[in-house]
């Protein structure tokens, strides 16, 4: 291997480790989401699984970069709003003796509201808006689950049908606009 | 620097914050002579510049993921070159210094090629300013250091200190014009 060769291994693998890091770097985002969610819910087991799922999508999603990894953050902020609805609104719900479809359709319009977000940034994306939308909208269920598991699994499922009924609907209108 | 060449490093570098692994020959290209001729002219020394191209390549890469594709890529290349340049003038300061202190300090120091190499330069223009020297400063100086005579002899002593007082200024009028 000559010097030239050998330098430009080098970078490549600085250059690895470096992305490999930064990708750690936005997946421990998903820790303090895990810690709020095991306060609030009863099942930690269930917040461990979706923590790890998530920390685990934006590693990949990050270290391999393109649209999908610009996606991540939007993502984030998006199921910032199914993750703290269920989680204010629950509580209050419980106390004031009202539960079971409330708490369903707060968690649905948390999803509406994350899929409106991953649009909105989708919409601002030069290429490959698909692949934006997809990882956008998986991260953006995955953080807004951690949230929903307050309203039990039926909230997550009722969080991901919002995202996924309202996400391919928006994008349709942003593309036609 | 031509604007195609400067524009080139704007695209690459966006690539590459973008994740794009098939940016990193060509930014390599593109970027490698422009950091080595900096460093060139920064340092004068080659093997410094060398060593300092190298070094702000790897922080570049390194760096890269961070990258805001808004802004200037030369002028972010630029202030790793030179702060890479600007670490290795500092050290080599250091080891001057050093060098300055005596023996003692100096075996303290590694022994690598580099030194060896600052060590003979050292050495060089010691010799050019004890030649500069007149009358018997530097056989006074040379039988100092040899320690040929007797530390006890006040007279040989006074005449050792004043012919190297005689040395640091010349040596400071050579090397150190400010």
């Amino acid at each position: 291997m000559n010097r030239t060769e050998d330098l430009i291994e080098r970078a490549r693998t600085i250059y690895e480790r470096a992305r490999l890091l930064k990708a750690l770097r936005t997946a421990a985002f998903a820790l303090p989401l895990m810690l709020i969610s095991f306060g609030c819910c009863r099942t930690p087991s269930v917040s461990i699984a979706i923590a790890g799922a998530l920390a685990l999508l934006v590693t990949v999603l990050v270290r391999r970069g393109g649209s999908p990894a610009r996606a991540v953050v939007p993502g984030y902020a998006a199921g910032m709003v199914p993750f703290a609805i269920p989680l204010l609104a629950c509580p209050l719900c419980a106390s004031l003796g009202i539960a079971g479809v409330v708490q369903l359709a707060v968690a649905v319009i948390g999803g509406v509201a994350s899929g409106a977000i991953v649009v909105y940034y989708a919409a601002r994306e030069q290429e490959d808006r698909t692949a934006f939308v997809l990882a956008g909208g998986a991260v953006a269920a995955l953080a807004g689950s951690l949230g929903c598991v307050i309203a039990g699994l039926s909230g997550v499922l009722a969080m991901i049908v919002g995202l996924a009924v309202v996400t391919p609907l928006a994008f349709r209108g942003a593309r036609a606009t | 620097m031509t604007p195609h060449t400067r524009a080139e490093i704007q695209r690459l570098l966006k690539r590459l914050a973008n994740g794009d692994r098939t940016a990193i020959v060509p930014s390599f290209e593109v970027l490698w002579p422009v950091l080595r001729s900096f460093s060139a002219r920064a340092l004068g020394n080659d093997a410094d510049a060398e060593d300092a191209a190298q070094q702000a390549l790897m922080k570049l890469y390194a760096q890269v993921n961070d990258f805001d594709s808004s802004r200037d890529s030369l002028a972010w290349v630029f202030a790793i070159v030179t702060y890479e340049c600007r670490t290795i003038r500092r050290r080599r300061q250091r080891k001057r210094e050093v060098m300055d202190q005596g023996p003692a300090a100096r075996e303290a120091t590694d022994a690598s090629p580099e030194h060896m190499l600052i060590e003979r330069d050292l050495e060089a223009a010691v010799l050019e300013c004890l030649a500069e020297l007149s009358g018997d400063d530097a056989p006074t100086i040379l039988a100092g250091i040899a320690e040929d005579r007797p530390r006890a002899d006040a007279t040989f002593r006074k005449r050792l200190q004043r012919a190297l007082g005689r040395l640091r200024l010349l040596w400071r009028t050579k090397h150190e014009p400010h």
